[in-house]
């Protein structure tokens, strides 16, 4: 049984901060740092997660990912009854009565401050959006999985993601193609900004060259980054009719915050890596995690050097890779170092040396030492004599 | 496995039959190519989720449903045509695919574009590594498979130039004349070729260079001199006292490459060696040629070289001229076991995958 639940906790744990988030919003900020801080706590206390356990119903798995589209609207819902003026719906009366408290019903509805950090709380539970959306739009023979997919992706104003993470990430990973790998010595910051552009960039060009031959209203009906917008506009008109523009700019924050630390996994994930335009893609060419925490809260996504390989296996199958390049804690710790750019360089230089010395191959090597140069980064600049003292 | 809302129900196991006439079935919930592996082919595959058509095929009997839309990485001629990824075609009748398995004779290796130099106006030179030792000899070929990125899979092969061989890793130098339309040689040839990846097959074929004595005679046409200039200095590095001679020709004078960096290498070597070239030929296939004109000095080359009496020909270039040698050198009273050839034909229009056989220039 704990094999079924353990991937279902952010069906929990999504509504419950947004509760939090909504009805005390500082304390929103408290249960996201809490959070947090349990998934290194795990990382740090509890073994690696190395099993992969065979489930007789795979139905029960298999639509855990659906459970975002309710959890992240019950997140909207709450968010747009902090942003409302008043009582919206007469929920915080409702809540005050069922639980006997005071809380909900005297909530400061017109303080700034607490909008944003309810945004930020909810902004921060509903980037798992897109981890539950990428397993659904990777599963592009079934039409309903693809479309519950983009609609979660939608609710964080990212369906584009549906097009670039399967025609563009995992066709050109590791090289100058993929605007989703991050390049040595690039900060988390500039690859966030590079990297979103270029999906959309990317994810255009894919939609204008698939729908090129139908005429111009056509192009414009069928063309998925245009629905996508669509459809997260449909979200944000929702809260301009609830709570105005102070809802609209409260939502605008759940999505950059959800995009952004979207952006710092695929930071991680690939950071500094190269293949061969055109080459295999191998297990090396991803960096891997075994995290426990992680792996259950993120369906697995950790276990990224599988996923690449075999991109449709579903994420109860995927399993860890032992000759793949390893993250040494959890997700959220490396997220963490991340955000500090001279500290993630400290951390990964080395480690791509290594990766250089003992994993790439010639040609990799060659394009390596393309990336150390480039990168202009000292920490790249001497990255063959890291190797060799680690060696010595 | 129990029951799971995202997978379709097929109740049968559909055929495939491929056009050598292989066939194996497709069980429910398979895809062409996961029966494909099943089936132990070496079916040409990477990512697996419709992206990179590396398992490109055609349908050409039966149905079959793609489990994605096509549109996002085969263009509607492609699609008309019947091209499918077999990753995502499920059969919905027995079927009859064309589809080019990687290398059946050999297994393919993945090599990576290193170096790129132009040598004339239609010519590059492409040195590739491959992370293995591949004994390849000067004048065998290689096929080439490429089919990442927007590019359909094809192959095609090429002659080699030169070979060196490491402990891991094994260099090779081909010559790549580009066609205007040339999927594979414009993919070679394109300005940020360099660091690219291919299949690499073989090596294939026996034109090149005996260990045995006597003269050894190279005849190049086109991009086929790169071929003949590089048996024979491989001949200079291994067996320099053996007396060597180069034809080459060339439509014009600026089709004429690698006769210096030749001479000085038999130079160095020692070796006794002539090189001869002949430019404003015309075009090779053109009925002068085949209508049995021996290529200008050829028979003046071999009566002075000394081939009439003992020794080898290898002949590389297009099919019309190595027709109008191949008459001359027999009637020069060269035993045909004393001569190899190396025919380059242009692929097929629209042929892809392009059928065996040697093409050059993709």
């Amino acid at each position: 049984m704990h094999h079924y639940l353990k991937h279902a906790m952010l069906a929990i744990t999504m509504p419950a901060l947004a509760l939090l988030a909504a009805l005390v919003p500082s304390w929103g900020l408290y249960g996201t740092l809490a959070l947090i801080a349990y998934q290194v706590a795990v990382d740090m206390v509890t073994p690696r997660e190395l099993t992969t356990p065979r489930y007789r119903f795979t139905w029960g798995v298999d639509a855990l990912p659906c459970l975002h589209i309710p959890a992240s609207l019950f997140c909207l819902a709450m968010l747009m009854w902090r942003a409302a003026p008043g009582d919206l719906w007469g929920f915080g009366q409702w809540f005050d009565s069922q639980w006997g408290t005071s809380v909900a019903g005297q909530a400061d509805h017109d303080s700034a401050s607490a909008l944003v950090a309810t945004a930020l709380a909810i902004g921060f539970v509903m980037s798992t959006n897109t981890i539950a959306a990428h397993e659904l739009v990777h599963r592009t023979t079934n039409r309903l999985a693809v479309v519950i997919g983009r609609w979660i992706l939608a609710m964080v104003g990212d369906a584009q993601y549906a097009i670039t993470h399967v025609y563009v990430h995992h066709v050109a990973m590791g090289t100058p193609r993929d605007p989703s790998t991050a390049r040595r010595g690039e900060n988390l910051y500039a690859f966030a900004l590079r990297s979103t552009l270029g999906q959309y960039r990317d994810a255009w060009a894919i939609e204008t060259r698939r729908l090129h031959h139908h005429n111009r209203f056509m192009r414009l009906l069928k063309n998925k980054v245009i629905s996508g917008l669509a459809m997260s506009a449909l979200f944000a008109l929702a809260f301009h009719a609830f709570a105005g523009l102070r809802g609209v700019a409260a939502y605008l924050l759940v999505a950059v915050t959800s995009k952004f630390l979207l952006e710092a996994v695929e930071y991680i994930q690939h950071y500094g890596l190269v293949r061969s335009p055109g080459g295999r893609i191998e297990t090396r060419h991803s960096w891997d995690c075994t995290s426990r925490a992680a792996c259950h809260i993120m369906f697995n996504l950790p276990r990224h050097a599988h996923h690449h390989v075999d991109a449709r296996a579903p994420y109860w199958a995927l399993k860890p890779s032992a000759d793949a390049p390893e993250l040494p804690w959890g997700y959220v710790a490396h997220i963490l170092m991340a955000m500090v750019p001279p500290l993630w360089q400290r951390f990964a230089a080395p480690r791509l040396a290594r990766w250089d010395e003992t994993m790439a191959n010639a040609a990799e090597r060659e394009l390596a030492d393309c990336a150390n140069r480039e990168s202009r980064h000292p920490a790249y600049a001497g990255m063959k004599a890291i190797a060799e003292a680690d060696r010595g | 496995m129990g029951w799971s809302l995202f997978k379709p129900r097929v109740q049968r196991a559909p055929s495939v039959r491929l056009q050598d006439g292989t066939v194996f079935n497709v069980l429910a919930g398979e895809t062409v190519l996961d029966a494909a592996l099943r089936a132990g082919l070496p079916a040409p595959h990477n990512c697996r989720v419709g992206a990179c058509t590396t398992c490109r095929c055609t349908l050409v009997g039966g149905t079959a449903r793609s489990l994605v839309d096509r549109c996002y990485v085969l263009t509607q001629e492609d699609i008309r045509s019947g091209t499918h990824l077999a990753c995502q075609m499920r059969p919905t009748s027995d079927i009859e695919v064309h589809w080019r398995m990687g290398g059946p004779r050999l297994e393919a290796h993945t090599a990576t574009i290193v170096a790129r130099r132009r040598l004339t106006a239609r010519v590059w030179r492409m040195s590739l590594l491959i992370e293995t030792r591949f004994a390849a000899l000067p004048g065998q070929h290689v096929e080439i498979m490429v089919g990442c990125d927007g590019y359909p899979p094809v192959v095609r092969p090429f002659s080699v130039v030169h070979a060196s061989t490491g402990s891991t890793y094994t260099r090779l130098d081909i010559d790549v004349a580009r066609r205007d339309n040339g999927a594979v040689s414009a993919w070679l040839t394109r300005d940020d070729a360099v660091g690219s990846a291919l299949q690499i097959a073989g090596p294939f074929g026996t034109c090149c260079a005996e260990d045995r004595g006597g003269p050894l005679l190279t005849i190049g046409a086109g991009s086929g001199i790169g071929a003949a200039a590089g048996v024979l200095s491989r001949s200079h590095a291994t067996r320099p006292r053996r007396q060597t001679m180069l034809l080459a020709y060339g439509t014009r004078t600026a089709d004429l490459y690698g006769l210096e960096e030749l001479a000085l290498g038999a130079q160095q070597a020692g070796a006794r060696h002539r090189s001869l070239a002949w430019a404003r030929h015309g075009p090779f296939d053109t009925p002068m040629v085949s209508q049995g004109r021996a290529p200008d000095g050829l028979l003046e080359a071999l009566i002075e070289h000394g081939t009439v009496r003992d020794g080898q020909v290898l002949l590389y270039g297009p099919g019309g001229f190595i027709d109008t040698c191949m008459g001359a050198l027999t009637a020069a009273g060269i035993p045909p076991h004393r001569i190899r050839c190396d025919r380059y034909q242009p692929p097929r229009a629209g042929a892809s995958p392009v059928p065996a056989g040697h093409a050059i220039g993709g």
